[in-house]
């Protein structure tokens, strides 16, 4: 009896959390997104409107679709480009190799804002990249880099790397460098070794590396204010928008449920995949 | 079925930084033929079958297969045939999938690549298992996917990585007879890496002996069990007792060694004088009761007896020192005045 009251009474803590910390508040965001408000004010009513206005109005569609294929963009830039780097870290028999991974995820002390400043000073129009085009007379009128996709794209991956990178290292379990080795001495070459055998087995970190950073750039909101200099509106900074600009709160509240109904689409999606490799 | 090559290994060696691994390693193996690397963990013999594979660079000599240098040849170029340890199938892939993922890469016609990847399974008995994936098997049924992988490609020499660890000890024993005899069907060269010195003894048709990155011996199985070239090898294959003695005498047929309690006569000839180690097998000593006087005969009395199923393991303490005797007869128990006594071929003698 004891033995299964115990687990159940050391859950209830977790639970309370949850409950009033979450589940409450989730709660009251889904009735304040029925609502309605005039003038920055709550009206009381039970109304389909905010939703409705979301899904017709072009401009929030806009930044729907724009805040999927900016994460979607992000997502695959940074798997592609922290692919090497977690597979090079988790080959690595190196003594180096603790340093390295310190290293790897090292920017994550530092605060996202303080990157993006770092970025600004290296994409902008007097930046650093723009002044060695210019140094080396390879352009007249400066690059735009920032307050644009452009600069969005950049910053959020690099950004994003540490992480992704992490996500990645996770998902390596199902690889074995003896199977590497085995299918090098039955006449694989170094490639087709990697197409046959390290990219199947290294798949999952892949999918879940690529959810992890879709999920954490569709939400974003720092990187993509400042880098995008406001010019590139995603769900995060409408959201923000609305509820604090023009006090229109049950149509942040509305927003802030679909981004959530958006990540509940695509960690279905991905349990469907991850099934496949159980 | 076949893929007889010549192996050859010429002043091999590794060394990690200063540290050798392996050094001036010289043999030459037969086609057709089964040879062991054994040694205990750390002496270098899986670094020289990576070697062979190509997975190490060696750091000094030469490799040869069939007279051809293959020591700079990348490892997917060799034509070898490795089964690891811990079986490395491929998760993604069926059975057959795997074990026609050589045949794949070679571009053999499909069909062709077909009726090699049943022949081989047929071979190891998983002629039904093609379309399972290897979670579904058993260690032993993955370790047979294993060979019939490396076997199927008609490697110039297979190559063994200690197959039979993970195995339990009576699947150890049936792999251990197929394994044997699925090689000699096919007369493939054989290079076989274990620490197990039952699997040496019972595969080979000739054992090497590796100690701290060098070879001790290289021999029969039967040359290196009854004549080792050295304490180390008497030491690690089989067991030993050993006596501390001095040479009395010298003469064409051997020689007489004294020690506390015992005048030995051993057919190997050191000179007069010398120290020496005499080493003798336990299996070679009968023990008989009471008091007895004579050549290689040692009275001593039965410390303990410990059973052990198919023998009966004694320690007489003797003058000489404590000897260990198996034999199958029981009988005897702890307080018993027995002598022991051994042939004069079974006294091997060593400088200590």
């Amino acid at each position: 009896m004891r033995g299964r009251v115990l687990p159940g009474l050391l859950l209830l803590p977790a639970c309370a959390v949850t409950l009033v910390a979450f589940l409450l508040p989730m709660g009251w965001l889904a009735r304040l997104s029925l609502g309605r408000a005039s003038g920055g004010v709550l009206v009381d009513a039970v109304t389909a409107d905010n939703y409705l206005r979301f899904f017709t109005d072009s401009y929030y569609l806009g930044v729907l679709w724009r805040s999927v294929w900016v994460a979607s963009s992000v997502a695959v830039l940074a798997v592609l480009a922290a692919y090497p780097i977690a597979l090079f870290l988790f080959r690595s028999r190196s003594r180096w190799r603790g340093v390295l991974a310190v290293l790897t995820i090292a920017p994550l002390l530092v605060s996202s804002v303080v990157r993006t400043f770092g970025w600004m000073i290296i994409l902008g129009d007097q930046g650093w990249i723009n002044g060695a085009l210019r140094l080396a007379g390879l352009v007249t009128t400066p690059v735009h880099l920032m307050n644009n996709v452009t600069g969005v794209l950049i910053g959020l991956t690099e950004i994003m790397m540490p992480t992704t990178t992490l996500a990645l290292l996770a998902g390596f379990a199902r690889l074995d460098l003896t199977q590497e080795e085995a299918a090098r001495t039955l006449g694989a070459s170094p490639w087709r070794c990697f197409c046959r055998i390290t990219l199947p087995l290294t798949a999952p970190g892949i999918a879940v590396a690529g959810l992890v950073t879709f999920v954490l750039s569709i939400s974003s909101f720092i990187t993509p204010s400042l880098l995008g200099g406001g010019r590139v509106p995603m769900l995060a900074s409408t959201i923000y928008e609305e509820a604090l600009e023009t006090l229109d709160w049950p149509l942040a509240a509305a927003i802030s449920l679909i981004l959530i109904a958006l990540f509940g689409t695509v960690l279905l999606a991905y349990e469907r995949l991850a099934r496949r490799w159980a | 079925m076949t893929g007889a090559g010549s192996l050859a290994l010429e002043g091999l060696g590794k060394s990690y930084g200063e540290a050798p691994v392996v050094s001036g390693v010289d043999l030459v193996i037969r086609p057709g033929e089964f040879v062991t690397l054994l040694g205990p963990s750390g002496c270098g013999k899986t670094t020289i079958l990576r070697m062979v594979a190509g997975l190490v660079v060696p750091s000094t000599g030469r490799i040869l297969v069939d007279g051809a240098d293959i020591t700079q040849l990348p490892t997917h170029r060799r034509n070898m045939g490795l089964v690891f340890q811990n079986y490395a199938l491929f998760p993604h892939m069926t059975v057959a999938t795997n074990v026609g993922f050589g045949l794949e890469m070679r571009g053999v016609a499909r069909a062709e690549a077909a009726a090699r990847v049943r022949e081989v399974l047929d071979l190891v008995r998983l002629g039904d298992y093609g379309a399972r994936h290897p979670r579904q098997l058993s260690g032993g049924q993955q370790q047979r996917v294993a060979l019939a992988r490396a076997l199927v490609v008609r490697p110039a020499v297979l190559l063994l990585d200690e197959p039979l660890s993970n195995l339990d000890a009576k699947l150890r024993e049936d792999l251990r007879d197929e394994i044997r005899a699925i090689q000699e069907r096919l007369h493939i060269t054989t290079l076989f890496v274990t620490h197990d010195q039952a699997e040496a003894l019972t595969m080979s048709d000739r054992v090497v002996v590796l100690s701290a990155g060098h070879i001790e011996q290289v021999g029969t199985p039967v040359e290196i069990y009854d004549q080792p070239a050295s304490p180390f090898v008497a030491t690690f294959i089989g067991r030993v007792n050993r006596v501390n003695g001095t040479v009395l005498a010298s003469d064409a047929t051997g020689c007489t060694v004294a020690a506390p309690g015992l005048r030995g006569r051993s057919l190997r000839a050191l000179p007069a004088g010398a120290r020496v180690q005499a080493m003798i097998r336990p299996q070679r000593i009968t023990l008989s009761p009471g008091h007895a006087e004579g050549e290689n005969r040692l009275t001593g009395t039965v410390r303990r007896v410990v059973f052990a199923g198919d023998i009966v393991q004694i320690d007489v303490e003797t003058p000489a020192g404590t000897l260990t005797v198996e034999q199958s007869r029981r009988g005897l128990a702890a307080g018993d005045l027995v002598t022991a006594c051994w042939e004069a071929a079974d006294m091997m003698l060593f400088p200590p």
